[in-house]
């Protein structure tokens, strides 16, 4: 916290005495000059240092009289709760910005200067804070009411949506001799600040629209196996009525469509329950190689009917990551399940492990990369930049045949997001594609990881 | 004394500037956002009271190269301060145009809500976030003072030509597919393709705000990405995974 601290009137008590005393020797010789005899001069002057006495008791009776350590005490006293105040203001993990009328910040705590960077103290609000509703609010705030809420939507890699209210607080009074750290206001017609406290509301929000997006996304998607099996039951219930043999083929077409629907919400499911704690970032400590054999083996079927191998490339040692190990898990049975499905049979997909110094797009954060490479037909470039969107296919039928949900790449997207990791995907035409992901270790938990791409 | 006191109010002034700036930069970025967010809920509302708005942008304009201009008249400043105030005239226009992009993009919607809807409006959305946050670095960079974000923005620009190239050419596809949508589709590109100029006009500020901190200019052509001069529709492309 940086306060602004008030200037403390350490000359306010001589500055007092001054004017009576002056009084007095006037006094004094107002007497002196009327010829009065020196008596009467010595008089006025005893009368004045009376005068004086009184006035210092009753103005700065309190400091002059208590003992030094009573009034040491007191000040410490305030001042501890001065900091234990604004201690507890910086733990608080709303925003808090307190702002002159003139829109100066006066002081934030440490989760406003996370969100709009460290400098806000001292400047302009709208310096870093810019969005014009909250801009609004504040004006209005000055102006007209004492209180404003307003919702506003703030820009980053994921969109934020706060809940913004904007306070009046009227000033405390000017600066006391005890030095409590009162904040001198900006000017005497304007006695007061504005507080601006920022409330997170994204999950509540992201909830609602949620409900809304997975109607309009996934009805599309559920109603093509859904058609094929009313044809078919259609069918059985008509012209292949008596007919054995293809009751039996349409039944196991109809069961392999009815598995595609289920896969398909499963992975509905699952995608929004990475969505409702994408800002959660996970804590767990997951060790890659067993998790590696673990889906390597899962996948096993897979791989050995199309006659592929899997190679694992590990490092002598391989730290732990920070994560959760089955968002994980689907992350790796995900992208290995992809590399098996579009390699062309009979070739090796690598998993190859490395450690980085440098986590990509964060300061000086150490991590692991672990890259699954396949020999396939490659990606076009214009279509690598679109492929984590749901239900985007290159080619629809291809997928539909290999089963693929379309949302395979969308729940690595949104697991390495929650996991402040990131997900790059390189290919070239003819050559085969290589998808990375990079991960947070576990033994630097808690700092800031960089962000998904 | 009188000689501080010069240079306090000085620098008031210019925080004034600054902060007229910024404003200017809250809202362009906030009227993109709605006015994609306009069109993706087909919100008329909402696309109305964004063309509205744009008057606000305009007023700061004003009110910023007013300032400008003053201080230029009564100070004379020399060095880096003259061009702070220089760049903050280019800055200033380079949003307005921010501003006038998300105009015609609520126009469009307009037009867009009287037809059926199609599907691939929901790439804007990620190509007006990456807008955004070009616009918010980039006035960080500048109000910060930091050269290597303003470096960063610049080079970033590439990201939204690749998803513009993208869209450019499934649009191209969709067209020749079906010639109805052709009226939808050819609105859909020029909002796109206002999209990838407001990230245009970010990088033209990161270029300015480079100058103003390090008092001389980028020297590397900007990486560009946009292809689409020479693009062609999309016929058999047989190219690629998908999942």
């Amino acid at each position: 916290m940086q306060v602004i601290m008030p200037e403390i009137s350490h000359g306010n008590s001589r500055r007092r005495i001054i004017p009576p005393l002056l009084f007095g020797v006037l006094f004094g010789l107002l007497f002196l000059f009327a010829d009065l005899g020196i008596w009467w001069s010595l008089t006025g002057f005893a009368t004045s240092l009376i005068i004086l006495a009184l006035f210092t008791k009753g103005k700065t009776g309190k400091v002059d009289r208590s003992t030094p350590i009573v009034a040491d005490a007191a000040n410490t006293a305030a001042r501890n709760s001065a900091a234990l105040r604004a201690m507890m203001v910086d733990g608080i993990e709303e925003p808090l910005i307190l702002i002159a009328p003139d829109r100066t910040v006066m002081d934030a705590n440490s989760a406003a200067k996370a969100l709009f960077g460290g400098k806000l103290v001292g400047q302009d609000v709208s310096l870093h804070v810019r969005h014009p509703a909250i801009l609004g609010a504040l004006a209005d705030t000055k102006d007209k009411a004492l209180q404003h809420r307003v919702e506003v939507t703030l820009t980053g890699i994921f969109e934020r949506i706060y809940a913004v209210t904007l306070s009046r607080v009227s000033a405390p009074a000017p600066a006391s001799d005890l030095g409590t750290g009162g904040i001198r206001p900006a000017s005497k017609a304007e006695n007061f600040y504005i507080v601006l406290s920022m409330h997170d509301i994204t999950q509540m929000k992201k909830i609602e629209r949620m409900r809304a997006d997975f109607v309009a996304n996934a009805s599309h998607e559920l109603r093509t196996p859904l058609s094929s099996l009313i044809g078919f039951l259609e069918t059985l219930d008509g012209p292949a009525r008596d007919d054995k043999q293809a009751q039996r083929r349409f039944l196991g077409i109809m069961h392999e469509e009815a598995l595609r629907m289920v896969r398909l919400i499963d992975d509905l499911l699952s995608l929004s329950r990475i969505e409702i704690d994408k800002h959660v970032q996970p804590r767990d400590k997951v060790d890659i190689p067993a998790l590696l054999s673990v889906v390597v083996r899962s996948l096993e079927p897979l791989s050995s009917g199309r006659q592929m191998d899997v190679m694992l490339d590990l490092p002598e040692s391989v730290p732990p990551v920070r994560g959760d190990m089955d968002q994980l898990r689907q992350v790796m049975q995900n992208l290995l399940s992809n590399a098996l499905k579009y390699g062309h049979e009979g070739t090796t997909v690598t998993i190859k492990v490395s450690l980085l110094d440098r986590l990509p797009g964060s300061a000086a954060q150490a991590g692991l990369a672990i890259a699954v490479i396949d020999k396939g037909p490659g990606i076009s470039a214009q279509h690598i930049p679109r492929l984590t969107e749901r239900f985007y296919r290159i080619d629809t039928a291809r997928s539909r045949q290999l089963g693929g949900t379309g949302l395979g790449l969308a729940i690595v997207k949104h697991i390495m997001g929650r996991h402040r990791g990131r997900l790059d995907i390189d290919s070239n035409v003819g050559k085969g594609t290589t998808v990375t992901i990079s991960l947070p270790l576990y033994e630097n938990a808690g700092s800031k990881g960089p962000s998904i791409q | 004394m009188t000689g501080t006191r010069i240079i306090e109010s000085f620098d008031k002034e210019l925080n004034r500037l600054r902060a007229t700036l910024s404003e200017m930069a809250g809202l362009a970025e906030t009227q993109l956002a709605q006015a994609v967010h306009a069109l993706v809920t087909r919100d008329n509302d909402l696309a109305e009271q964004i063309i509205a708005n744009d008057e606000k942008i305009d007023q700061l304009e004003f009110k910023a190269e007013k300032l400008a201009i003053e201080i230029i008249a009564r100070r004379s400043p020399f060095a880096d301060d003259l061009r702070e105030l220089v760049a903050s005239l280019k800055i200033t226009n380079s949003l307005e145009r921010i501003g006038d992009y998300a105009k015609s993009i609520a126009k469009r919607t307009r037009i867009m809500t009287e037809e059926s809807p199609i599907r691939q409006v929901s790439v804007l959305p990620e190509m007006a976030n990456f807008a955004q946050q070009m616009i918010l670095d980039v006035m960080d960079a500048y109000i910060n003072r930091d050269s290597a974000k303003a470096i960063d923005v610049w080079a970033r620009d590439t990201r939204i030509d690749s998803l513009y190239n993208s869209l450019f050419r499934e649009l191209l596809t969709y067209m020749l597919e079906k010639p109805q949508l052709i009226t939808v589709c050819t609105h859909l590109l020029f909002i796109a393709k206002n999209i990838e100029r407001i990230g245009d006009q970010a990088t033209n500020i990161a270029e300015v705000t480079y100058y103003v901190i390090e008092g001389r200019h980028m020297s590397d052509d900007r990486p560009k990405l946009d292809e689409t001069a020479s693009a062609r529709p999309l016929l058999n492309d047989q190219s690629g995974n998908s999942q």
